[in-house]
């Protein structure tokens, strides 16, 4: 039975090819037939086109090149442990996060020390809110947090935890609360270049001082409330909660200012006015497209986006699109030195530049699921973190990942 | 009932307008609410015509930023041109290996399509874009597939997807059992039309899915993608399509031919004879 009906799809096939038409002076326009596999006719469209697409063969082998053409776009399936962006999450998939939730801020909670004695009784000069808040000047904490600007300096950072706070990051960033900035835009405020996640944060660390708080309490924030008393903060979450009212300082006074102050006060010097783009988190959270973010660095301030978009400012405060190579969406970049950089992105998307920038190479990894955060300490190291909380690193430029094991 | 102008359409829809113009971005591009407006109404012209109470639908099936950016290259803004190319221009060269597959010859049809998009016209003082007939129906990705298969349809020679099978007459021989060449020969004249018959009389919707999947050897999934079915639906929909036509055939054969249930069961018992005579010469291309 099968055979035969083999045999009669032959012969169906045969009869078929032999009805069509070679073309018509009715096919439909490129556009039309464009919309036609992109499903964006109406019904009525539709079904008008059928007639003509049934008789049709040159319009029907431009449909079937078309499915096969972005077909072969598609990205391979592969294992990606949470849903794609853009799928809406049904409300009872939420219901098994909800306990798991509460137990990750429950924990990390503990871990800053709001439930920890230890760490209550002394105050780390990193978390003193500064006395008077001044735009123009650079509070202690982001002194501090300062990234050295030469790889030299860097290597004296103690050690790196960056699986913890890449964690946390996440945590952080799946944390319920009002629209923050970028969590890469706010990270570079701490340290454009931290190794792993904020290596410097925990940099030579002052006795008591608590890096990760202050990424969460910086990335918890609510909007900045009006002018307090800035002498004497009552507990330690206001003097949390003061220095993220801080604004951050001129592009000028540290290498490692906000991106979007950075950016504009970058372009305003030179005259010239900057791309106004959004900046919003939630590119990390689930379900949400990427969005561009922006990172000062020793190569000069830098921007991913969609479809592989990675641009450069230039000094007259435009952006210069360099070319990537490929047209998965971008969702973080960093330069290690001036000449060696990483972008990361969609579906294991992943970049490196040898030459400041100017041409950008693929690098294998050995994931397929979406690198949401990369951070570079040296010409040759970087780490990697994935949509679902891995990290990968490598310490040979790329050829070779591991995940860091726990210290 | 009269076509609207586009003033008409202009005022009517304005706030509609103005919300995709915001949200296509085409400002960035220096690209007016009215150019805007403009080829959107272009766009949707003839489906309005058609259906004027859709325009509103016709307008949210507009994809806006890939219209604004089209907008904007075809108007030569140069930031316009150098956001296009750093995101489709590797789409282009990936089109055309998968419609060449030469990886020279591809390069050379992608960058003349660049051109083209350009609007490099040394003869013309006026530059004028490809750009100029996207409207924003498609995606500018399957537009440019689309154009560029298109291209090289015309440009260069055309690629059958037939493939002519040998002229081989020792296979139209008869296998050992038939009953005769005579018989065997009328049971394939019968078939033949039956076929055909009922293929012609079909609705073009499922027409095009025969076709889709026997002519243009599209898989379940691709077919499932022009109609927003999953490929279980269609592998369903083709079986129940081959049993409604075999009975259909069968029906022909004993209404219009005149044959027994011995003769039908002949006729569609492929093994025991030389289909492959009708198959060869139906297969050919014309």
């Amino acid at each position: 039975m099968k055979k035969d009906s083999k045999e009669l799809g032959k012969l169906i096939a045969g009869k078929l090819r032999a009805q069509l038409q070679a073309e018509g002076p009715d096919c439909p326009g490129v556009e039309t037939l464009a919309a036609y596999v992109d499903q964006t006719l109406t019904r009525g469209e539709r079904e008008s086109l059928q007639p003509h697409l049934a008789l049709c063969a040159r319009c029907q082998e431009q449909v079937g090149e078309l499915l096969r053409l972005s077909e072969a776009e598609e990205p391979a399936k592969v294992l990606v442990l949470g849903p794609a962006p853009g799928r809406r999450i049904t409300w009872f998939r939420w219901a098994w996060a909800a306990p798991a939730l509460v137990a990750l801020v429950v924990a990390g909670l503990w871990y800053t020390g709001e439930f920890h004695p230890l760490l209550k009784q002394q105050e780390p000069t990193v978390l003193q809110a500064p006395p008077a808040p001044e735009p123009s000047k650079a509070p202690e904490e982001f002194k501090y947090a300062q990234a050295p600007t030469s790889p030299a300096g860097r290597k004296e950072v103690g050690k790196v935890q960056p699986e913890k706070k890449a964690r946390q990051d996440v945590i952080s960033a799946l944390a319920p609360g009002p629209p923050k900035p970028s969590v890469a835009y706010a990270r570079r405020a701490q340290g454009a270049t931290a190794t792993g996640a904020t290596a410097e944060n925990f940099a030579a660390p002052a006795p008591g001082a608590i890096a990760p708080p202050s990424e969460r309490a910086r990335l918890l924030a609510p909007a900045p409330p009006p002018a307090r008393d800035q002498s004497a903060p009552a507990t330690q979450e206001d003097r949390l909660a003061a220095r993220a009212e801080v604004p951050p300082p001129a592009a000028e006074a540290t290498p490692q200012a906000t991106r979007e102050k950075a950016g504009q006060q970058a372009t305003a010097a030179v005259g010239g006015t900057a791309s106004k783009e959004p900046e919003t988190l939630g590119f990390l959270t689930r379900g949400v497209a990427a969005k561009k973010a922006i990172a000062p660095s020793p190569a000069g301030h830098w921007r991913v986006g969609r479809h592989g978009l990675i641009q450069k400012a230039e000094a007259n405060g435009n952006w210069v699109t360099q070319a990537s190579g490929v047209n998965a969406d971008l969702f973080d970049i960093t330069f290690a030195t001036p000449s060696v950089g990483w972008a990361v992105g969609q579906a294991g998307a992943l970049l490196r530049t040898i030459d400041g920038g100017k041409t950008w190479n693929k690098v294998p990894i050995p994931t397929r699921a979406d690198l949401i955060l990369v951070t570079a300490s040296g010409d040759l190291t970087a780490q990697v973190v994935t949509r679902d909380g891995q990290t990968l690193a490598t310490t040979d430029g790329g050829k070779s990942w591991n995940t860091p094991s726990h210290d | 009932m009269a076509s609207q102008t586009f003033d008409e359409f202009f005022v009517q829809h304005r706030t509609r307008l103005e919300a995709l113009y915001r949200a296509s971005g085409a400002a960035r591009w220096s690209v007016s609410l009215e150019d805007f407006a403009r080829v959107a109404w272009q766009g949707i012209l003839r489906a309005a015509t058609a259906e004027p109470g859709q325009i509103p639908q016709l307008l949210g099936t507009l994809r806006v930023e890939d219209l604004g950016l089209a907008l904007g290259c075809a108007q030569g803004n140069e930031r316009a041109w150098d956001t296009f190319c750093s995101a489709y221009r590797e789409v282009l060269y990936e089109a055309a290996r998968g419609i060449v597959h030469e990886e020279a010859q591809a390069r050379e049809l992608a960058d003349s399509l660049l051109t083209e998009l350009y609007g490099v016209d040394s003869s013309e003082a006026v530059r004028s874009s490809r750009f100029t007939y996207f409207h924003g129906r498609s995606s500018l990705k399957t537009w440019l597939r689309a154009v560029l298969y298109q291209k090289f349809v015309n440009e260069y020679r055309r690629q059958s997807r037939l493939v002519p099978l040998p002229d081989n007459p020792d296979d139209t021989s008869t296998t050992p059992g038939s009953v005769s060449e005579k018989d065997d020969r009328r049971y394939d004249a019968c078939l033949s039309e039956a076929v055909e018959g009922c293929l012609r009389n079909l609705p073009p919707a499922e027409k095009l899915l025969l076709s889709y999947y026997y002519v243009q050897q599209l898989t379940l999934k691709q077919i499932g993608r022009l109609s927003g079915e999953h490929e279980a639906t269609i592998s369903r929909h083709l079986e129940a399509l081959r049993k409604k036509l075999r009975k259909r055939i069968e029906g022909y054969l004993r209404s219009e031919k005149k044959l027994s249930a011995y003769e039908i069961d002949r006729c569609l018992d492929f093994d025991s004879r030389g289909v492959t005579v009708e198959l060869d010469r139906a297969l050919k291309p014309e």
